[in-house]
């Protein structure tokens, strides 16, 4: 069952007529894509939910969860996005070129949304409940974010800007109007404001 | 469509009617450089000297000067004012980004007698300046940052003389590098170096 809904959404996605490729997707796959969303060519959508409204998907993303829920909101090409449970963002959040979000298993993991933005190249790990709050930016590249094994939720307040190259645990908890420094490691809760970082510039003696 | 004829062009098999072609198009190529196959060149006043520019690159610049260089495969080269480089190797999967808003007055990227290895990444909101430097692979050189209130923060790169750059280094706008200098892998250069030596930031710890 799988593998066909896999094929008729890869299929569909090739058809140049943006109109009839959401309206073939309602039909066929009972997803429900208004008519001012966007779905580029070469995607594999394959989700048992999903609610897509004013939303854009770019080219070439393979989407395989359990439930999505997108509400003015962008992904860019070539994501990968599968294996957790649910996927819910609004309010002009953007998911950009290259990432991989993705969890271990299809019934738990969820993630949320609400105007926060991943730059590209970030591996996305979603194995509890991941919420990003408003003005929430991963920059850079190769992030890796919400790594690790917990049930504690992982929650990004207000405000907080991530360099590139980080690493975050998962289960961390960062408080509002926070700049992470590049390269950093966050593998604890942060409470207070300001900027963070965790390599400083050191002359090794000879 | 320029872009399109050039991708054309460089899918001829034979270099001569390559290079001919090309300055029939007003990009400037001398005899002895070498272009690769799906090759896009798009720009202002471009001049390609004893050069080669091997297969699937793409750059697209103004002011483009290329003198006694090899630039290998898969590098991406995007929206720069001022390119120019020298003397240079530069390896596989680069990418030259620069920022949409900027790129028409303040970005320049110049090569002088340099090395760069594999998949670096250079972000060009701002200039670069390279010379006499051996970078090797996954570096990141950020030309643009944000501070605490989030207001951008934009800042020449300029790293001069006898540098060595080893993998996996992020090096932050604003940064000058003095002569003489070794910076190991995985370190963050979040200032300026002004005295030779070695540099680190990151250390492994027993507890």
């Amino acid at each position: 069952m799988q593998i066909l809904k896999i094929i008729i959404s890869l299929i569909i996605s090739l058809i140049p007529h943006n109109f009839l490729k959401v309206k073939l997707l309602n039909f066929f796959l009972s997803y429900k894509i208004d008519t001012k969303s966007k779905i580029g060519f070469f995607n594999i959508i394959c989700i048992n939910k999903v609610f897509l409204q004013n939303g854009e998907i770019g080219n070439f993303n393979y989407i395989n969860i359990q439930e999505m829920n997108l509400l003015d909101t962008k992904i860019s090409n070539f994501n990968r996005i599968y294996n957790f449970n649910i996927f819910e963002t609004k309010n002009f959040s953007l998911v950009g070129s290259f990432n991989i979000i993705f969890g271990k298993n299809k019934q738990i993991g969820v993630l949320k949304m609400n105007k926060a933005q991943f730059t590209t190249s970030h591996i996305i790990e979603v194995n509890n409940e991941f919420f990003l709050d408003e003005d929430v930016v991963f920059g850079g590249i190769n992030s890796i974010i919400n790594s690790g094994k917990t049930l504690k939720k992982t929650k990004i307040s207000k405000n907080v800007y991530f360099g590139s190259s980080i690493f975050l645990a998962a289960g961390s908890s960062i408080c509002e109007k926070v700049l992470v420094g590049s390269g950093s490691t966050i593998h604890k809760d942060i409470i207070a404001s300001g900027l963070y970082t965790s390599n400083t510039l050191k002359k090794s003696i000879l | 469509m320029f872009k399109l004829l050039t991708l054309l062009i460089s899918l001829i098999p034979l270099q001569k009617i390559k290079i001919i072609l090309y300055n029939f198009m007003g990009i400037k190529i001398c005899k002895k450089s070498k272009i690769g196959f799906f090759v896009i060149i798009y720009g202002r006043d471009i001049s390609i000297k004893c050069s080669t520019l091997e297969s699937l690159n793409f750059v697209s610049a103004n002011n483009i000067l290329l003198t006694d260089t090899i630039i290998k495969s898969g590098n991406f080269i995007n929206n720069i004012n001022k390119l120019e480089i020298s003397s240079s190797t530069i390896g596989n999967l680069n990418k030259f980004i620069a920022g949409k808003k900027n790129y028409k007055e303040k970005n320049n990227l110049i090569i002088k007698s340099s090395e760069i290895f594999n998949n670096n990444l250079f972000d060009l909101t701002s200039s670069i300046y390279l010379e006499k430097v051996k970078i090797q692979s996954f570096n990141q050189f950020w030309t643009h940052g944000f501070d605490v209130y989030r207001k951008i923060k934009l800042g020449d790169i300029e790293v001069k003389n006898n540098i060595i750059i080893n993998n996996k280094v992020i090096v932050l706008p604003g940064i000058k590098l003095a002569n003489d200098i070794t910076i190991q892998s995985g370190t963050v250069v979040h200032k300026s170096i002004l005295e030779k030596g070695e540099y680190y930031s990151s250390l492994i710890c027993k507890f």
